[in-house]
């Protein structure tokens, strides 16, 4: 009995492990389905400008995963891209050609329901500039 | 060993490499920019020659010649010298900076500028001359004690720079900092930069004035070395006048086919020395550079 409090302790510590354990695996278990439910993929899915040229132009393929077939679209904030749809569900992606000097952000919608179901974002990163400066000696000037 | 240098060069050219410079406005290319917090070292070997116009000085061969800069965000160091830019803007330049006369590397060979040179051979017991006659007068003949020395120093001042559409021009002032001779330099130059594919040329034209104290410490004759011609030689201050070509033929990022020409012609202040037998001094060096 002088273990009592002890024991009662260390149940009670279960217990509340147990009950958070319970409550959150729903959650995990909804997120891992949406992960499950579509994916939309871009490759490559950065690109570095440098000093020479500061946008990216690149060829861009676009791919997605879906649980059940279905008639989807791409949409973008890139102005010059329009609206993109696919006419046949079996169609799992599409090349585009970009010339960006900023991110772009796509996302998969369904074509019947306009439903959001997946994004990807474009990274345009730019190249640190190696900076310069004005020499002042001829570098043959020990001569 | 000069005609295969110029035959290498020659046949370089008729090759007509046909690498193509990533980017011709890099630094590279140019040698009138450097990347910021970059060690820029550079060595070029291959063969020249600078004339001595001290009187029975040997010529100063050239075989090795370095090139060391590096340039922080405002200060810099560039062969030898350090400077602090006060003031850089898209069409001028103010600089605080050291810079060193050439007049001491006609003396020693271990002077900054012939730190690379090849060995010169002086009779410094005694520099023998027939005597000159002067004003009907037959003078003294020109024999001297060994000389004394003539210390390097470094002077420091203040340099401006004002770009143009052609080039740039120079004007730089400077004092002895370390109480040598107590002299002073002034220094004017015009210098254009031109590049025709992997051809890039360094086109300047200068003119160097020295005080009468700095001409006075590495011309004057010491009275040790002969004191009739101490008595005789006592300098004024003057103006050098000189021209510059480098030339570079970029193969790739790291070699330069290097050829430079240096022509000064001196003030009548030097001319005048006792210790002086030409009114010029030449040089050429054609090397191979690396670029590191």
């Amino acid at each position: 009995m002088r273990y009592l409090p002890a024991v009662n302790s260390r149940i009670y510590k279960y217990l509340v492990v147990g009950i958070f354990v319970l409550l959150s695996s729903p959650f995990n278990l909804k997120a891992d389905t949406l992960e499950q439910e579509a994916q939309l993929n871009a490759a490559p899915n950065f690109c570095l400008t440098d000093d020479q040229f500061n946008y990216c132009e690149i060829d861009l393929l676009l791919t997605w995963s879906l649980v059940n077939e279905e008639l989807v679209c791409i949409i973008s904030d890139y102005q010059t891209i329009p609206r993109w749809c696919s006419d046949d569900p079996s169609v799992k992606s599409v090349n585009l050609t970009i010339k960006t000097d900023k991110d772009i952000q796509f996302v998969l919608v369904s074509k019947t329901t306009n439903l959001t179901l997946a994004g990807v974002k474009l990274k345009i990163n730019k190249a640190s500039k190696q900076q310069v400066r004005r020499r002042y000696r001829n570098p043959w000037s020990l001569f | 060993m000069l005609k295969s240098i110029l035959i290498a060069l020659l046949l370089m050219f008729a090759m007509q490499h046909n690498e193509v410079i990533a980017d011709n406005k890099s630094c590279e290319s140019s040698s009138e920019c450097a990347y910021v917090e970059q060690w820029d070292i550079s060595v070029a070997l291959g063969y020249g020659q600078k004339s001595n116009p001290l009187q029975d000085y040997d010529d100063i061969p050239l075989y090795i010649l370095p090139s060391i800069a590096y340039y922080g965000e405002k200060w810099f160091f560039d062969n030898g010298n350090i400077g602090y830019s006060l003031k850089e803007a898209e069409t001028f330049s103010i600089n605080i900076s050291t810079s060193y006369s050439e007049d001491r590397a006609y003396f020693y060979d271990w002077d900054p500028s012939n730190l690379f040179l090849g060995n010169t051979s002086a009779n410094n017991d005694s520099i023998l001359q027939m005597p000159m006659k002067s004003k009907g007068v037959i003078d003294q003949p020109k024999v001297f004690n060994e000389l004394e020395s003539r210390r390097f120093t470094l002077f420091g001042g203040v340099e401006g720079f004002y770009y143009l559409p052609w080039g740039f021009l120079k004007a730089a002032y400077g004092h002895d900092m370390f109480n040598v001779h107590n002299g002073d330099i002034a220094h004017f130059s015009w210098n254009y930069g031109y590049a025709i594919n992997q051809w890039v040329f360094d086109f300047t034209l200068k003119t160097d004035w020295k005080s009468a104290k700095v001409i006075q410490y590495y011309y004057g004759v010491r009275q040790s070395e002969n004191e009739y011609w101490s008595q005789q030689y006592k300098a004024s201050s003057g103006w050098d006048s000189g021209v510059e070509l480098t030339t570079r033929y970029i193969i790739n990022q790291h070699w330069d086919a290097l050829l430079a020409l240096r022509y000064t012609m001196f003030s009548d202040a030097i001319k005048n020395s006792p210790l002086v037998n030409e009114n010029n001094s030449k040089g050429y060096f054609i090397g191979m550079a690396y670029r590191f």
